[in-house]
């Protein structure tokens, strides 16, 4: 422990060029940081999502807190969903791409001051300016509103935009879902929920889940018609009106009906009629939906339209997203959120 | 006159305000000084971890090294040790020297084990042959079974006994290999309205996905082309580690966002 020879520094400084360039380098090599989990580790994942507490999670207003259980699980069946456009802005894997802007986004993260790490960079690329990700709807969030709008005795769940298995994780996790039903017209989001199902489902029952019926169809809620008088909850969080473009098919509701009356007529107003059908009389119907820049209203033309459709508001529940800095000091809430719509046939 | 009693010399612990004005190179002077106790070192130690100390950081840079590394290279202690002396500053550790016991919290079975580590001992300490080790660990797992997993219905728990040194060699469950044979994966066809679970199996040994695993299913693909079903075949894995695999080497055409599913 001498003092002659300087102790080199222990740390990546968050001015040090060399050390960013290093992390940029690595990445270059090993590439885009996707999720990737083993079987162990999804295992693991997994028993975590079943023993959360997903009841606790809706304070006494409604809103319902981040808890992460099961995302990455979510996302490891769903590689494409960083290609995945949102709007006008860059997908992650066009911004990792981008040497220039992929250099800027590791020095920005370093800068924050956090470890660097795979998901520091994954937290980078998705928030990275003029970038952004679809989000996966929360495990945890969805087990919470199953439990909340569920009887006791359990009953029967349609998603009506299955999506990428946020809300069928959710099913596995609250034992009031007696069978889920998951629709999607994209084949790649089918594909990961399949997987999920075959793979999750004998696994949550190792780990003590009762059995959970699951039944998948590759089509759009708006063409599915369920067993009449079958269904206890209908829930999903449906596209914001082609916001989020899953992929190019022809199924996809933002291409079959392009503007957006047609698309709240024809893709929303099926897809409620839908859900009516298939309710049970007391039965239950969630919406998540929120306005987006393309389309700022859209809330509150959603709701108009399911009011004057044969639908009672009975509550709105608020789904807790990520964090802004630097709102308090104006007296605005540190969370984002975004509305669940709670109806009940008229 | 009387020897006037000589009162110990203390050294003074510096103050933490006073740490946090060091320079970078002041701190680093301070915390490898030699021949002083590292005890004494403390609060520099704590100040260094606080500037420096980056948790998670995998990535190697040459000539930088990690916390870890730089306290094992000039202190000439384990991390452990560091991080012993740190949490004993931070007081917890009790006066009877016994490390205070962690927060419990929901799933956190190792944390019960290390707090009720003695007064398992004495249940379970004692017993000589593997069989009534194995019927007292049975009994006491299926007790808690019994207790806490009510939600999730009847659980049995049952208790094997293997012999360690018997057991044959067995390769990584986790390796690729890609000369697995491959198997019928379910294909969703595009038919509308069929419910497509019920026709699916599982896939039992799907490793999941690590890099060099990528690596090789990548290199597969810009040798072999084809769909990706074809090569999750060939490959012996899921769809969704090809489809890793393809993001992760920027493989994309066909999928949304590039190519033919493009916006």
């Amino acid at each position: 422990m001498g003092t002659s020879r300087p102790a080199p520094l222990p740390f990546l400084r968050h001015d040090d060029i060399a050390s960013c360039r290093a992390d940029f380098e690595h990445y270059r090599r090993t590439g885009f940081p996707v999720y990737s989990l083993k079987r162990d580790q999804r295992r693991q994942e997994l028993l975590e999502l079943l023993v959360a507490d997903h009841a606790g999670i809706i304070d006494k207003q409604g809103r319902i807190k981040q808890t992460m259980h099961g995302l990455a699980l979510a996302w490891h069946f769903h590689p494409l969903a960083w290609t995945v456009r949102c709007g006008n802005r860059k997908t992650p894997i066009e911004l990792f791409r981008d040497d220039r802007l992929l250099m800027q986004a590791i020095e920005r993260r370093t800068k924050l001051g956090n470890a660097f790490s795979e998901s520091g960079l994954r937290k980078i690329l998705r928030s990275f300016s003029s970038t952004q990700s679809v989000s996966n709807f929360r495990p945890t969030a969805a087990a919470a509103i199953y439990h909340r709008l569920l009887p006791r005795e359990g009953g029967v769940v349609w998603d009506m935009s299955a999506g990428f298995g946020g809300r069928l994780l959710g099913a596995l996790a609250c034992d009031r879902v007696d069978k889920y039903i998951g629709t999607d017209p994209s084949t790649y989001a089918m594909d990961g929920l399949l997987e999920m199902a075959n793979e999750l489902v004998p696994m949550a029952e190792q780990l003590g889940r009762r059995t959970l019926e699951v039944e998948l169809h590759k089509v759009g809620s708006e063409d599915f018609e369920p067993e009449r008088n079958s269904l206890q909850l209908c829930f999903s969080s449906p596209p914001y009106a082609g916001w989020e473009q899953y992929s190019d098919e022809r199924t996809q509701s933002h291409i079959k009906f392009p503007t957006q009356d047609k698309w709240l007529r024809g893709f929303i107003g099926a897809t409620l009629r839908n859900c009516s059908y298939g309710l049970k009389r007391d039965g239950v119907l969630a919406i998540n939906i929120a306005s987006v820049a393309a389309y700022p209203n859209l809330a509150c033309v959603f709701l108009r339209y399911a009011e004057d459709n044969g639908w009672r508001l009975v509550e709105t529940l608020h789904l807790q997203l990520s964090k802004m800095v630097g709102l308090k000091h104006i007296g605005k809430s540190a969370f984002k959120s975004e509305p669940i719509f709670v109806f009940k046939k008229k | 006159m009387l020897p006037q009693k000589r009162t110990p010399d203390l050294q003074a612990k510096p103050a933490d305000d006073f740490v946090r004005t060091l320079s970078d190179a002041e701190l680093m002077d301070k915390c490898v000084q030699g021949f002083k106790k590292l005890r004494e070192l403390i609060p520099y130690l704590r100040e260094a971890r606080r500037r420096w100390a980056q948790p998670g950081r995998r990535v190697p840079v040459p000539g930088r090294p990690s916390w870890s590394e730089w306290i094992t290279q000039n202190l000439h202690v384990t991390p452990r040790r560091v991080r012993q002396l740190l949490s004993e500053q931070a007081g917890e550790i009790s006066s009877s020297g016994q490390k205070a016991p962690g927060r419990l919290s929901k799933g956190d079975w190792r944390a019960l084990f290390k707090a009720t580590e003695r007064q398992m001992a004495k249940v379970f300490g004692p017993l000589e042959s593997s069989d009534a080790f194995a019927d007292a660990i049975q009994q006491f797992a299926q007790a808690i079974a019994s207790r806490f997993g009510e939600r999730h219905g009847r659980i049995e728990v049952s208790v094997a006994i293997e012999d360690r040194r018997k057991r044959r060699d067995r390769s990584n469950p986790c390796r690729p290999s890609l000369a697995r044979k491959s198997r019928n994966l379910p294909s969703n066809g595009g038919s509308a309205l069929l419910p497509i679970l019920s026709t699916q199996k599982p896939f039992p040994q799907d490793c999941g996905g690590c890099a060099d695993m990528h690596l090789g299913i990548a290199k597969f693909i810009a040798k072999n082309g084809g769909t990706d079903e074809d090569t999750a075949k060939a490959c012996g894995v899921s769809l969704a580690v090809v489809r890793q695999a393809r993001v992760r080497h920027m493989l994309l055409e066909g999928s949304p966002g590039n190519g033919r599913h493009g916006h």
